[in-house]
């Protein structure tokens, strides 16, 4: 009895010595140091920065990219309209409307690329005008139709700087095809307007729309649909 | 002597023979012994101890059971008279020699020696060495471990290492230069760095003694907690883990449950004490680095949106952790090695010129002359990043662009580029813009080289061992017995290292990075030594 209870105590001191042996050959080495330094910083930071823009149109409100819906994310597809037509506003041949567009870079990160594209491309439609019940028949989407033109000012309605589309230099001819600039109905295809405007920074646009002064009568009562989206890359 | 010599005759015939070999055995070395001690050719203590030994065995020798084993059994029987007086007498003996054997053990010291000499070395000291790590960013004061408000050689105190604002996808590039030094009197053997746990101080100290409920912290562990968690407070060299109690915490909250029957404190944790989540860097939502929207409070009458009024941003999965790719490269005594990133071990391109992959650009120092073949370049300044040999790189001024390529290596700090002979079709200026495209498109199409991937890759249980460099292209000593020498040490292991880390938010192809706007992201790293 005395010889085995002394077996059972050998045993349980040579198991506690092979457990310590063991644990001193495969533990991690820190377990064992005596001493040690440790340095770190106070957390970096980083931070992603903002590309966000609005568009007012004339005197209206800023229409802000971020308040459209949450997915694709930063697309506002439901800012005022440049021109709406009623009997009142109706185009007559060689007689232009000029639509002042103001975009304002509200993010903080400048406006690396600003595009122009027309999603969608245009699309004609029957004015419904009462007073002009028939329609003419033509297209003022296609070649020969309304001709546009987007100069950049200086300030809202002030002097031109740049004429983007026809390209030129100075104020603008009115002289670009809608049709032409319809094909642009993507980014990839878009106008490009250069960089900027940088963080909080404005860039003013005129848009110009007019008849062609030599339209047939096949563009009476036809209306032309189309949206103009304004784009900016970081 | 004498008396032993009669004795031993007077025994002679009544002891067997055994017994006669064995005394005779004992005068024999104790004959020899007292020689040599006389002569000086035995250490005074041992020859002590020798004589105690020998008598000893003599005493041990008389005892019956011994001698019984020793003599024959059947002469003993025919003999007892004899054997009677005779043992008697070899108790006497063997008494006197045990007595004698004492005497020369414990008192005998001065007895033999003939001539002694002393010497003494007075004032002895010991004092223990220091092991202090110190970190430097940039050409700023160096922060020490001892700084640390923990008492236990732990700063987490240090300078910010980087603090990027406004980072734009395919743009932004910040990088940080970091001396980590050796200030103590130690060699350290090991020299780790690891993405922290997710951490805090405490706000309410814990009583020793007392079993708290709950832990307040001076804020947010910024991760949310579930029950079970382990949540580890120490300072001043004592620590204590805990489990989060039912129903958890949010990432925001200050005041953790903890479960019930949680142990007594161990010590007297004060308010200070760092809280650690070593349940942390587990997943993209429990990372150290985490993601919150930016605020301007002034928005919208001045300043720019932050990302708090973008509906479409969103902290979930700490988005921008995720995707900010960060480089721990080491240049040290114009070695170099990339510890994390594009190009180290583990990564999906994993270099063999000890580069970290980095988005590249330069500047010119002069202007080139149009149509003149060169192949080299001299920058305007330092290079801030890798270049790696075959690289294509443009350079662009003014609606001008060019491309060449690099005929070479070319690491952090260099002033030229070895290229590819080249005929600029312009004469750029210092104000145009080179860049190694080949670098950028690497980055930007790489998604795994992350903050959020080193946080659970490197977090304090899995450090990477920065083990001393050799050349560029070898992998670092992982048989060096010292990876950052004590203070002035130089050489291999030297007591000075220097890392470039750097994060560059990259522009995956075709993809809208929206979601990344207005995020700020905040991440912390810890370099730790030993002895």
């Amino acid at each position: 009895m005395h010889r085995a209870a002394r077996s059972r105590r050998l045993k349980l001191v040579l198991v506690a010595m092979l457990t310590t042996g063991a644990m001193g050959s495969i533990a991690v080495p820190r377990v064992w140091a005596i001493f040690t330094a440790q340095a770190g910083q106070i957390p970096a930071s980083v931070s992603s920065g903002t590309l966000a823009i609005d568009a007012k149109v004339g005197a209206g409100s800023a229409c802000f990219s971020y308040n459209g819906p949450a997915s694709p994310g930063n697309v506002n597809s439901s800012c005022t309209a440049l021109y709406t037509y009623s009997p009142s506003t109706e185009l007559y041949p060689g007689e232009p409307v000029t639509i002042d567009v103001a975009i304002h870079n509200d993010g903080s990160l400048n406006v690396g690329d600003l595009l122009l594209f027309l999603p969608g491309g245009c699309t004609v439609t029957a004015t419904g005008d009462a007073a002009a019940p028939a329609q003419g028949g033509g297209n003022p989407c296609a070649s020969g139709g309304l001709q546009v033109s987007i100069e950049e000012d200086a300030s809202s309605g002030g002097a031109a700087l740049k004429c983007w589309y026809p390209a030129s230099a100075g104020a603008c001819s009115l002289t670009g095809n809608l049709s032409t600039l319809a094909t642009a109905t993507s980014v990839a295809s878009a106008l490009d307007l250069g960089s900027g405007p940088v963080s909080g920074g404005t860039r003013f646009f005129r848009l110009g729309v007019q008849e062609p002064s030599t339209a047939s009568n096949t563009l009476q009562g036809e209306a032309a649909n189309f949206v103009v989206a304004w784009h900016a890359n970081s | 002597m004498k008396q032993l010599l009669t004795t031993m005759r007077r025994s002679e015939e009544a002891e067997t023979l055994t017994t006669r070999l064995l005394v005779l055995l004992g005068v024999d070395v104790a004959a020899t012994l007292i020689s040599c001690a006389v002569a000086g050719a035995l250490h005074f203590k041992l020859f002590n101890a020798i004589v105690a030994l020998t008598a000893a065995a003599s005493a041990v020798a008389s005892l019956p059971v011994t001698r019984r084993l020793l003599s024959a059994a059947p002469e003993q029987a025919e003999q007892p008279q004899i054997e009677n007086h005779s043992l008697r007498r070899t108790k006497r003996i063997l008494i006197l020699a045990m007595a004698a054997g004492a005497i020369a053990f414990f008192g005998g010291r001065g007895t033999f020696a003939i001539f002694t000499a002393e010497t003494g070395n007075n004032g002895s000291s010991m004092s223990s060495g220091t092991l202090v790590l110190g970190d430097k960013v940039g050409a700023g004061s160096t922060c020490y471990s001892y700084g640390g408000l923990t008492n236990d050689n732990v700063n987490n105190g240090c300078t910010q290492l980087l603090s990027q604002a406004d980072m734009a996808p395919g743009v932004t590039v910040a990088q940080a230069k970091l001396t980590v030094e050796n200030d103590g009197s130690l060699d350290a053997s090991t020299f780790y760095l690891n993405a922290p746990w997710p951490k805090t101080t405490l706000s309410t100290p814990l009583s020793s003694g007392v079993a708290p409920t709950q832990l307040v912290l001076a804020s947010p562990l910024n991760v949310p907690l579930v029950a079970g968690n382990q949540l580890t407070i120490s300072i001043s060299g004592h620590s204590q883990t805990y489990a989060v109690g039912t129903g958890g915490a949010a990432a925001t909250a200050t005041t953790i449950p903890l479960a019930a029957g949680s142990a007594a404190a161990n010590f007297s944790y004060g308010a200070g004490s760092r809280v650690e989540d070593i349940s942390g860097d587990a997943g993209s939502t429990t990372l150290d680095c985490y993601d919150q929207k930016t605020q301007n409070p002034t928005w919208p009458t001045s300043g720019s949106a932050p990302g708090s009024v973008l509906p479409f941003v969103s902290t979930s999965g700490n988005p921008l952790c995720s995707a900010v790719l960060f480089w721990v490269q080491e240049q040290t005594a114009g070695v170099n090695y990339c510890w994390y990133g594009r190009g180290a071990i583990g990564s999906p391109a994993v270099a063999t010129n000890g580069q970290c992959r980095t988005p590249t650009s330069a500047t010119l120092s002069s202007t080139l002359t149009a149509g003149s073949p060169i192949s080299s370049l001299t920058l305007g300044a330092a290079l801030t990043g890798n270049v790696k040999a075959s690289d294509s790189f443009t350079i662009s001024e003014a609606g001008h662009t060019d491309t060449f390529t690099a005929s070479a290596d070319a690491y952090i700090g260099a002033t030229s580029l070895a290229i590819n002979s080249w005929s600029p079709s312009f004469a750029y200026t210092t104000a145009a813009t080179i860049k190694d495209t080949t670098a950028f498109d690497a980055m930007n199409g790489d998604s795994f080289d992350t903050i959020a991937n080193f946080d659970t890759g490197h977090k304090p249980t899995a450090p990477l061992q920065l083990y001393p460099l050799t050349t560029n292209t070898t992998v670092p000593n992982s048989t060096a017995t010292v990876s950052l020498g004590k203070y002035g040490a130089t050489g291999a292991a030297g007591y000075q290292r220097t890392f470039y880390i750097g994060v560059y938010l990259p522009a995956p192809s075709g993809q809208a990075q929206n979601q990344l706007q207005g995020l700020l992201s905040t991440f912390g790293l810890t370099w730790h030594i030993e002895q």
